[in-house]
């Protein structure tokens, strides 16, 4: 752990959020605000279809409308494939389009308008062909395959612990059922968009929301074929991401290949309807889970098949498949299971990085199943979970380390909170609205090695003549606050003042490498950092004030940008006398630190996935009150409340947020955001059709901080930004399912797939003469 | 959005003129809802973009001489919400305009754009029916009346010719002062856009088992809004006891055809069914609580 010097300033604090102010007062810069000289403007031609050959793109009619600069297509790419993890997209579709969506012709022009008006003025001749739209078909013998030169199996992996059939075997209750979960698409206020510009030499600067710059120069570099220095990535504010800006799609790209052949800037803006198909929205899955339980409660052997869509293109949803795999098992005290994992390409959108990558589709079965299991041998689903929950100190099946880990208490306060015992006993009633509760839990990595065998960060300070510090991270902001708590790990560690630290922008051509905000790691990877370059820094202050006040520097302390020597708060010098002092003393060498902090943490065997990967874990529960209108079908939720162990809250307002956000995301994916297609064609692209939660659909929503303080982060936080999503659904199923006796076990629950179940259910009861 | 001339009439002579000269490639933008949502998303990419708003002649809710309402094209739901005339007279419309949408929405959508945007589950459209609402469509050469229900508001097209707009809407003196109620059913919470709206309205007879000039008229069940003949008759025909009201949300949801992303015909048609049923059964208690007395719609 590394251990804070002196745990104050804003620490603890409800701290607002450093841009939140001029976000709310509309003068916060976004890439969309963005204008450069002879800047054009881009636009994309997406494929109507879902699988076709392209035969001929006459571009003839497009390159005559007026302002138009130039045309980009398949036939303007650098030879070969680029991707994450696997090789296997370009920027503009080549030869064949794989999913409706997919960007086929881009158009930079002197403004937005001519430029639409060449999109819609390209011809392009298809010879469509069949789409292969269903995963389990992608897997049968003699189907075609969605890329010619790889199998339609993008993954698979299977692994087993202890003996599961012996578990089986001692099992009193065994369930078996099947669970679908659909995409969920980030919803994010700002759309993906970049401002590409080649300086006189060509190298490139782009302006873009990333969450990564340094992924984003990578396949920038990659896709038009030039080295990483020839990219310099600048992240802008960024306007909500939750994955889908990580850089598994293609809109940079698509801007520094317009911008390479105009020789101009280009911003390239993805409008809505293109943004919801090319974001690589999350990964729908169908999963078969069999558990068995003992009499006594005891989870025995759990068996699972997951099988996941990959859509067209990979991006990083191998990983989350092996995610969804396996992640939920460490939040039990499991000892027997077996579990088999598939990804398959298909001709859908394609899928990849959204908040708990993977997490909340394993665990909205499991959260599910194990409610069934407890009425089934008799025993409160809360006493259930309490009794196979993980604790501190338990390595997890998989070697999960969990040096804190708050999960009984989570449950305890979720449970104590709704008022679970009373209302769980409660009849149902009769009315034609009826209540229920429901439980669900969570785990969350903060940092991940899984994706890189390598989880680190890096930060500078760089001391100012007057006082301030500048801290250099690439890291970057995605609204989370990352910046607002690094700056306030920075001040409390050097005793300077919180406003005197500025965060910079992540920019790859100044800041030192960095993955950035994924995986929920900045807090605790970059966080410790800043605590050992501040370590650094205060060092050298008080080497300096020693030196001048001629005092030993164990008789000094910083607070508040004053050196003062201990218990004579008036005799000392100011930081900024101090930083001043250094720069003459060294010849202009002022106080500049770097620090590093690699997690301890070790790569998973890519077999048996094995390994401790994060340097901690987080841990949710959630219980919610649900009203079903038994006529309509309609859930309402009325009360939600999430106990998260976030470890200790460095600023409570920012971590609220996060977890208030999860859990809006989380009802959205249980009940409201119904995602459909057409033929692969997306139907619902617009705010009106793709219904995410507004603030009248998501009730006030209580939330419980449980702070366990983790050894390994900085003043012992955690990750807090996804756990919270991960319980929600099934939270949410189990309600229902409590108050009118139907499980929906296929997400979105809508009044119409609810009411068909009840119906079906009476109409089954009435067949076998079992009056409910 | 791609650029348009924008078009701003004063006078609705003015803006006759317009449409006859541009006729299809000019694309008319009343409280702007649904049409700038249709421009943004590049649906409609018109040359001209004529916009209502500056027509006095258009706005305005007025009460006439012989007990009909007149209400310009652009009058807003705010406006009709809060109109006293409307509230007193003719409570159904001032309930739907009160229901609809946001409050946002609520204070820039007309009910002529409502009626004209091509959105079969539109919430004014059965209310309209239900009150006997006859509308006024002008163009440069012709002024023509049409009901709510000779108006197929239709998918994405309505019964307009290019040159054509709504410009008034009347409610007949013999729909104002009848009892009435409405239902609008959502999808869920997270969705504004009605799914299936059913309103009613009626006279009470001096009977409590009396009721005349009943209206049923549903949205959303068909592409456009639909009377429901046979469960009015059946109203008329004796007391709201269980089984009448069981026969006629049966009737009633028999209707529904339109099978979308959102909903199908046969959850269309149980909604129908669900919001018939409220509406009927609230009236009856209402009724018998004040056991033929005054009773609020």
């Amino acid at each position: 752990m590394v251990q804070a010097a002196k745990p104050h300033g804003r620490i603890g604090e409800r701290t607002p959020q450093r841009q939140a102010v001029e976000k709310a007062q509309g003068r916060a810069v976004y890439v969309r605000d963005m204008i450069l000289p002879g800047m054009l403007y881009g636009r994309v031609l997406r494929s109507p279809h879902a699988r076709a050959r392209i035969i001929n793109i006459d571009l003839s009619r497009a390159l005559s409308v007026p302002g138009v600069r130039v045309i980009v297509t398949g036939a303007d790419i650098p030879p070969g494939k680029w991707g994450p993890i696997v090789k296997d997209q370009t920027t503009l579709a080549r030869g064949v389009v794989r999913y409706a969506g997919e960007e086929v012709a881009a158009v930079a022009a002197v403004s937005d308008d001519a430029a639409h008006e060449a999109i819609e003025a390209i011809r392009v001749e298809y010879e469509v062909e069949r789409p292969l739209l269903d995963p389990k078909q992608a897997l049968e013998a003699g189907c075609p395959r969605v890329h010619d030169d790889r199998s339609n199996l993008a993954r698979e992996v299977a692994f087993s612990r202890g003996d599961v059939q012996a578990g089986f075997a001692a099992a009193d209750a065994v369930y078996e059922a099947t669970y679908e979960v659909p995409y969920q698409y980030h919803g994010y206020t700002e759309p993906m968009g970049t401002l590409a510009s080649p300086d006189s030499s060509g190298r490139l600067t782009l302006w873009a929301p990333t969450q990564s710059v340094f992924f984003t120069r990578e396949l920038v570099a990659e896709a038009v074929g030039v080295p990483v220095s020839r990219v310099r990535v600048i992240q802008t504010v960024v306007g909500g991401a939750f994955g889908g800006k990580i850089g598994e799609e293609n809109n940079s790209a698509i801007a520094a290949l317009l911008a390479m052949k105009a020789g101009h800037p280009v911003r390239l803006i993805n409008d809505r309807p293109g943004d919801f198909a090319a974001a690589r929205k999350s990964l729908p899955e169908i999963i078969t889970l069999k558990i068995g339980v003992t009499r006594d409660g005891r989870m025995v052997a759990k068996q699972m098949y997951v099988l996941a869509d990959n859509g067209a293109y990979s991006g990083l949803a191998p990983e989350q498949m092996v995610v969804t795999a396996m992640r939920c098992d460490n939040l039990y005290r499991i000892e027997n299971l077996s579990t088999r994992g598939l990804l398959v390409y298909t001709n859908n959108q394609p899928s990849g990085t959204f908040r708990a990558f993977g997490t909340q589709q394993a665990q909205f079965a499991m959260d599910s199943h194990l409610t069934v299991l407890a009425n089934m041998i008799d025993m409160d689903p809360v006493e259930l979970l309490r009794r196979n929950a993980i604790r501190a100190g338990d390595t997890s099946v998989h070697g999960w380390e969990m040096n804190s880990c708050g999960l009984t208490d989570c449950i305890n306060t979720v449970a104590t909170e709704i008022g679970w015992d009373e209302k769980y006993r409660a009849a149902p009633g009769n009315g034609s609205t009826r209540r229920g509760v429901g439980i669900g839990i969570g785990i969350h990595v903060t940092g991940n090695r899984q994706l890189a065998d390598w989880d680190g960060a890096t930060v500078a300070l760089k001391m100012n003549e007057d006082g301030s510090v500048n801290l250099i991270s690439g890291e970057g902001d995605l609204g989370q606050g990352a910046s607002t708590v690094l700056a306030e790990l920075a001040a409390a560690e050097l005793g300077v003042c919180f406003e005197d630290v500025v965060v910079s922008q992540a920019d790859t051509d100044v800041v030192p490498f960095a993955f950035g905000s994924y995986a929920s790691r900045t807090t605790l990877l970059a966080g410790n950092a800043t605590i050992r370059a501040a370590r650094m820094v205060r060092e050298k202050l008080l080497n300096m004030a020693a030196e001048r006040l001629e005092i030993s520097e164990s008789d000094l302390d910083i607070a508040e940008g004053w050196i003062f020597v201990k218990g004579s708060a008036t005799v000392g010098m100011t930081v900024a006398e101090a930083c001043r002092a250094h720069i003459f003393r060294a010849g202009g060498d002022g106080i500049y630190e770097r620090a590093s902090y690699d997690a301890p943490t070790v790569m998973y065997d890519r077999k048996t996935l094995y390994g401790n990967v994060a340097p901690a874990y987080s841990f949710a529960a959630q219980a919610v009150e649900v009203e079903v209108d038994t006529q309509t079908g309609v859930v309402t939720l009325i009360r939600s409340v999430v106990a998260d162990d976030v470890g200790r809250a460095l600023n409570p307002l920012a971590v609220e947020g996060q977890i208030c956000g999860a859990v809006a995301q989380g009802v959205g994916w249980a009940l409201y955001e119904d995602m459909r297609f057409d033929e692969g064609r997306l139907l619902t692209d617009d705010f009106r059709s793709y219904t995410m939660p507004v603030a009248e659909a998501i009730p006030d929503l209580q939330t419980v901080l449980v702070e366990c303080i983790e050894p390994n982060g900085p003043l012992g936080a955690k990750g807090a930004s996804e756990t919270a999503i991960v319980p929600t659904a099934g939270a949410i199923a189990n309600a229902v399912a409590h108050a009118v006796g139907v499980r929906i076990q296929s997400l979105p629950i809508t009044g119409e797939k609810l009411l068909d179940a009840m119906l079906g259910a009476q109409t089954a009861n009435r067949a076998g003469g079992n009056n409910a | 959005m791609h650029s348009f001339e924008l078009e701003r009439p004063k006078r609705l002579a003015e803006c006759l003129d317009v449409l006859d000269r541009y006729g299809d490639s000019a694309f008319v933008l009343a409280g702007g809802t649904a049409g700038v949502l249709a421009l943004r998303q590049g649906r409609v990419r018109p040359a001209v973009v004529v916009d209502l708003g500056g027509i006095e002649e258009l706005s305005g809710i007025c009460a006439d001489t012989d007990g009909s309402l007149r209400l310009g094209a652009m009058a807003t739901a705010a406006e009709l919400g809060r109109c006293p005339e409307v509230q007193g007279n003719f409570p159904l419309l001032a309930a739907t305009a009160r229901r609809l949408g946001t409050v946002a929405v609520r204070n820039a959508v007309t009910v002529g754009g409502n009626i004209c945007a091509g959105m079969p589950t539109a919430d004014c459209p059965p209310t309209l029916a239900a009150l006997d609402a006859t509308l006024t469509i002008a163009s440069a050469r012709s002024t023509r009346q049409a009901t709510m229900l000779d108006f197929p508001i239709g998918v994405d097209r309505s019964a307009l010719d290019p040159a054509e707009i709504v410009t008034e809407i009347r409610l007949p003196r013999t729909s104002a002062g009848k009892w009435a109620d409405i239902v609008r059913l959502t999808v869920s919470p997270a969705d504004y856009g009605a799914l299936v709206t059913v309103a009613v309205c009626a006279r009470m007879g001096g009977t409590p088992s009396q009721w005349t000039d009943v209206r049923v008229a549903v949205g959303g069940a068909r592409d456009q809004p639909t009377r429901i003949h046979a469960a009015e008759q059946l109203l008329e025909q004796g007391e709201w006891d269980d089984s009448r009201i069981e026969q006629a949300a049966r009737l009633s949801g028999a209707e529904a055809t339109l099978s979308d992303g959102r909903a199908s015909a046969a959850h269309r048609g149980r909604l129908v069914h669900v919001a018939l049923t409220r509406i009927l059964s609230k009236a009856r208690q209402q009724r018998e609580r004040s056991s033929g007395g005054e009773m609020a719609g």
